[in-house]
């Protein structure tokens, strides 16, 4: 009973971190994910690499 | 039953980002780079055509006009797929009940959503789908199913050439045979090898590259542990060499448990191996704008869900 109770807990925990991942990727400010990282050096640097080699779609 | 609702709806609630999602990152590189592509037998080399299966979907679905929508539907396809595969592989070294929680929790897993999310992931999704028939396949002894498994892994991306010494290492993780541990570790030498002369790379080698990715590869093992704080942008350059060396140092230390562990904890020693095999062409093959990030992470972390087989203190069913 215990072990069902901890699969369902952890299971609910990962969707809920899960869902704020996929959340990362559709929106512009979290390009790179909701990351604790934004906004360092490195994030801007890949940003505007981003901007300069990549393209938007038709 | 009910455990299965729960994990459709568990499902259905993490991936619906993903419906108004659209591409980011290199997508719109490698969705070009596929437009009006055709196949012949002569592109069928890794040189003259890098992940062809992947590419070829790409351009399927672009002359198909399908919006992002169902590019990210063909991923997630794809991922229940991968998940289905690690049911069945648990199941071959544990039991079924193990290995569908397994599969549950890889399904679920938040850490995945960067290879499920981003279209261009979906190369680490076929090549994860390789790597696993392979397995199956090997732990049958059907080494024409090897052979394909691992054919369709490389044609979804080069990186599942990894799946050689993986073969080897289910297989001694399930009958507990030394010469197929012997196997594993010679295999993925040759890998590492191949991945030193072959493998295009963008700098020259150093200690320090080494040293980063191994930093990128205990960040992994330990989010895998625990899922939080994750960023695809981690300044790992910022890490002081000491870090690094000590990471090396971890690296090694949790490859010598692996190997103290492969006969009294065969499941925890083996997806252990798992995940440092799957990563450890990365130490070598210099990809200097993409240190080990999370969808490159993918297949190394199905040996996290073998792991799951121990902490259920199953012993292998076929030994």
């Amino acid at each position: 009973m215990g072990a069902r109770i901890a699969l369902i807990v952890i299971a609910s925990i990962y969707a809920v971190l899960g869902r704020q991942q996929a959340f990362g990727w559709q929106s512009d400010r979290s390009l790179w994910s909701h990351a604790v990282t934004v906004g360092t050096p490195t994030y801007r640097a890949r940003a505007n690499y981003e901007k300069a080699v990549f393209v938007g779609l038709p | 039953v009910k455990w299965a609702l729960l994990v459709v709806a568990l499902a259905a609630y993490e991936f619906s980002p993903l419906l108004n999602a659209g591409f980011v990152y290199e997508d719109a590189r490698w969705l070009e780079a596929s437009d009006g592509m055709t196949v012949s037998m002569a592109d069928l080399t890794l040189q003259r055509a890098p992940r062809l299966l992947t590419r070829y979907s790409f351009s399927w679905q672009r002359r198909a006009g399908h919006s992002p929508l169902a590019f990210h539907a063909l991923n997630l396809a794809l991922h229940v797929i991968v998940c289905a595969l690690v049911a069945l592989l648990v199941s071959e070294v544990s039991s079924l009940a193990v290995g569908l929680c397994a599969a549950s929790l890889f399904l679920l897993y938040p850490l995945n959503m960067e290879a499920v999310g981003y279209v261009s992931g979906r190369a680490d999704l076929i090549a994860a789908i390789g790597v696993l028939c392979a397995c199956l396949c090997g732990l049958r002894g059907q080494w024409i199913g090897v052979l394909f498994g691992l054919g369709l892994g490389v044609l979804g991306k080069e990186s599942a050439i990894v799946g050689l010494p993986l073969v080897a290492l289910v297989r001694a993780m399930a009958y507990g045979r030394k010469s197929d541990y012997v196997a594993s570790g010679v295999l993925a030498s040759a890998v590492m090898a191949a991945a030193w002369f072959v493998a295009p790379s963008e700098a020259v080698w150093t200690p320090t590259w080494a040293g980063l990715q191994m930093a990128a590869w205990v960040r992994h093992v330990a989010q895998t542990v625990i899922p939080i704080g994750s960023s695809v942008d981690f300044n790992y350059r910022a890490l002081p060499v000491s870090v690094l060396a000590i990471a090396a140092v971890f690296t090694a230390g949790l490859s010598e448990l692996a190997w103290r562990w492969r006969w009294s904890a065969p499941l925890l020693a083996g997806g252990l191996a798992w995940m440092l095999i799957a990563a450890m062409p990365r130490f070598v093959a210099v990809t200097p704008h993409s240190l080990l990030n999370e969808h490159q992470f993918y297949v190394p972390r199905i040996g996290a869900a073998i792991m799951v087989a121990h902490v259920f203190r199953v012993k292998p069913c076929l030994a």
